[in-house]
């Protein structure tokens, strides 16, 4: 059985705009395992960025994380610790954001220093971590010196597949095309060798070939190190090719959520029915029509009562006017790990099962 | 069916330029040597990587910006757009229309939707305004959107909206082909496939053809009845859309297909990856010969030396590789 690295439950992400309050992130709950992969899917808006953000207590303002729990179990400390009740300027957090949690998002220009060298960057990344172990070190005779760094930066370059690590550790990111600026981020969140990756739409900017390039990078360092991924994206492909659990979002709930077997091959809820129907794919016959989900994503400010997708959903009825709860299949009952359970927040799936008391 | 459009060599060269004086150095080859037909009534699909010269070639058959050469014959009466005068080429602009990618920066903030898809009408004197309005609420319907949207300004209306008024605009006209880049490429998954069927749907209603540009192969197969591959500037294979991804005849091609993760998970995981080392090559200097030989692994002696020609290896079936005879190419079926 995978041990859970992080819960998340019942967490609630707000955002107090002069137009109203805005429930970006709502009830959501879901875990992470050690060493394990979980997609996050949904259109945009529906949260996926908060959520990940929300981890780290990185919430931009008016944002705040107004309820529930963020589970962390931490390297050789036995009570886990809520990343909610965490300061997020607090010594602590930024440990576990240097050193325990990394994240990586769409576009690395942001992140990346343009007046830096990407060596400069990595090196700086590796003496922070480093900060914590000096005195262990020097204890060995050993010093963590800048010319050390940049070797480390330069292996680390190395490591993520850069060609001619050498030159490319003194080149600006201006200088890397975007394929090799997000091996640069992904150097530097490693660096630190995290429990958990954060990757928020990682390879959306990038062209395929590249996206396998980097897609496979991840999957071979997550081998090697061990570390749980929460894969944020709308590609269903990616989702197919990387994650064990996904997490279906929408208009900032969880609407359905299981193994990546569950969502693929027995989706239940219609949105996510009807996602996997509209993509067209790369296999099979051309259909003349996709089958398509009518109107689009509601206004943040302007939700439906009851279930968020009635307006779009061909199989609404009178009780979708209230809100559904987010229940486990029957089927998955049995499965020994209760997170790895599939669950449906819809009124069709209601009857077939019993509302569970967690 | 007949030819629409015939390119024959299109080529389109930015200078590079340095120093205070701004000399020219050298330059990119951003479009180098593409030739295809259009039929009526057909899509043709344009794939390929970031920076290969998709935009740029649409860019030259509306003569928004002039090729450096090349002809493309356009219609019944075989008239070469490449060489007419912009005067010239004012009756034409009419008959060939674009839809980009970004709808919310091509659509004018200030103006309404009724004007905005209205003005095409206006600036060309074809109605009378009451002729207008009516016109308008047709093209309206037509892509989805209601009479009363007329009045609503393009901040009031979602991405996928937003892609309709663009396509209303592109229609006023009554053009033979449009030249759509990238048209889904911003829009959610669930609208994206709205906004694919509408197309669809309005190529028969109006017997138009597409020129569909986009960097997602699932989204130009579903639409496109033929496919062209871009690399570095130039076409790289084109045939009909089932072939090319079943059985594709250029490395190039079998490598964009298998780096696509399709989206069911027992499949992908079969899946054999073709790893294509490194990233496309600066266009401004190529490599020798192919330019796709340093990320090929098929790649022999010949290659390096000398570049292959675009060439007929069956019915409709062309592609640009020395060894497009003896290889044995992995497909999606
Ligand atoms: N700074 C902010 N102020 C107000 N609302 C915000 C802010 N940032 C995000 N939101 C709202 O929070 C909701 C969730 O946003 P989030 O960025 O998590 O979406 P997402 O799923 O990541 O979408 P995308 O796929 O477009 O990245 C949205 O409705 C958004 O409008
Ligand atoms: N006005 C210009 N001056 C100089 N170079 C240009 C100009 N426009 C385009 N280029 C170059 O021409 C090449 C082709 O660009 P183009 O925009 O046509 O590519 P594309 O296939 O549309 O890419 P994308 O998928 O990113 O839209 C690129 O290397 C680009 O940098
Ligand atoms: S609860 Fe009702 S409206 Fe919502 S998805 Fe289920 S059937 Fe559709
Ligand atoms: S010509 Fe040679 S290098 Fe080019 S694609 Fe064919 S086999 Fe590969
Ligand atoms: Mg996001
Ligand atoms: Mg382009």
């Amino acid at each position: 059985m995978a041990q859970p690295l992080l819960e998340v439950s019942n967490l609630k992400t707000v955002f107090h705009t002069d137009g109203g309050v805005v429930n970006a992130v709502n009830d959501v709950s879901f875990s992470v395992e050690r060493g394990k992969t979980v997609g996050i899917v949904g259109e945009s808006g529906c949260g996926k960025s908060i959520t990940g953000l929300s981890l780290l207590q990185l919430v931009p303002n008016p944002g705040r994380i107004e309820a529930g729990e963020i589970l962390f179990y931490r390297d050789d400390v036995n009570e886990p610790l809520d990343i909610t009740q965490v300061s997020p300027r607090s010594e602590l957090m930024r440990q576990i954001r240097g050193n325990e949690i990394a994240i990586i998002f769409q576009e690395p220009m942001t992140s990346l220093n343009p007046v830096y060298t990407v060596g400069d960057q990595i090196a700086e990344a590796i003496m922070l971590h480093q900060e914590g172990e000096r005195s262990s070190l020097a204890r060995f005779g050993l010093q963590t010196t800048p010319k050390w760094a940049r070797e480390r930066a330069i292996e680390m370059l190395a490591r993520v597949g850069i060609p001619a690590p050498e030159q490319r550790v003194d080149e600006y990111p201006h200088q890397l095309s975007g394929g090799m600026r997000q091996r640069v981020m992904i150097a530097i969140a490693l660096c630190c060798a995290p429990a958990l990756l954060i990757a928020d739409e990682p390879t959306t900017a990038l062209d395929v070939t590249i996206q396998a390039q980097v897609l496979a990078l991840m999957q071979e360092l997550q081998a090697e190190i061990g570390m749980a991924i929460m894969l944020i994206t709308h590609d269903l492909g990616v989702i197919a090719d990387m994650a064990d659990k996904v997490v279906v979002m929408y208009a900032g709930r969880v609407v359905e959520k299981g193994s990546v077997e569950d969502i693929f091959y027995n989706p239940l809820h219609p949105y996510t029915r009807g996602l996997l129907n509209s993509i067209p794919t790369l296999g099979g016959s051309q259909q003349k029509m996709l089958p398509s989900i009518l109107g689009t994503v509601p206004h943040p400010l302007a939700l439906p009562p009851g279930c968020s997708f009635q307006p779009r959903c061909a199989e609404q009825m009178p009780t979708c006017e209230q809100m559904p709860e987010l229940n486990t299949i029957d089927a998955s009952k049995n499965r020994t790990d209760r997170n790895e359970r599939h669950a449906v927040r819809c009124w069709l799936c209601e009857e077939k099962i019993d509302v569970e008391t967690a | 069916m007949s030819k629409l459009l015939e390119v024959k060599d299109l080529r389109k060269y930015f200078p590079t330029r340095k120093g205070i004086l701004r000399r020219t150095i050298g330059h990119v080859k951003a479009v180098d040597g593409i030739s295809f037909d259009v039929e009526r009534g057909e899509t043709l699909g344009l794939v390929g990587e970031s920076g290969c010269g998709k935009t740029t070639a649409s860019r030259c058959l509306l003569r928004l910006i002039s090729p450096t050469s090349g002809s493309f014959t356009f219609g019944d009466e075989q008239v070469d757009l490449a060489k007419l005068t912009p005067q010239q080429m004012r009756p034409f602009r009419r008959r060939i229309q674009m839809v980009f990618q970004d709808p919310q920066s091509s659509l004018n903030p200030r103006k309404t939707v009724g004007d905005i898809v209205g003005e095409p009408l206006r600036v060309n004197r074809i109605m009378k305004r009451n002729e207008r309005q009516v016109q308008i609420v047709e093209l309206l319907e037509s892509v989805g959107l209601k009479p009363q949207d007329m009045r609503r300004y393009p901040h009031a209306f979602s991405g996928g909206q937003r892609q309709r008024i663009g396509i209303a605009r592109a229609l006023a006209l009554n053009p033979e082909l449009i030249v759509a880049d990238e048209p889904v490429s911003a829009l959610d998954v669930s609208v994206q496939a709205q906004i694919l069927n509408l197309l669809a749907e309005l190529r028969e209603k109006f017997q138009l053809s597409y020129i569909f540009i986009a960097h997602d192969l699932s989204v130009v197969k579903h639409i496109s009845d033929r496919v062209a591959v871009m690399y570095l500037g130039k076409i790289v294979e084109i045939s009909d859309a089932r072939t090319l991804y079943q059985s594709p005849k250029h490395p190039y091609t079998e490598a964009l297909i298998s780096a696509v993760p399709l989206p069911d998970p027992k499949v992908q995981r079969k899946r054999e990856l073709i790893h294509l080392e490194g990233d496309v090559p600066d266009p401004s200097q190529p490599p020798t010969g192919c330019y796709f030989h340093p990320r090929c692994r098929y790649a022999t002696d010949i290659c390096r030396q000398e570049t292959p020609e675009l060439h007929e290896i069956a019915p409709g079936v062309k592609v640009a590789c020395h060894l497009s005879e003896t290889l044995e190419l992995q497909g999606v079926s």
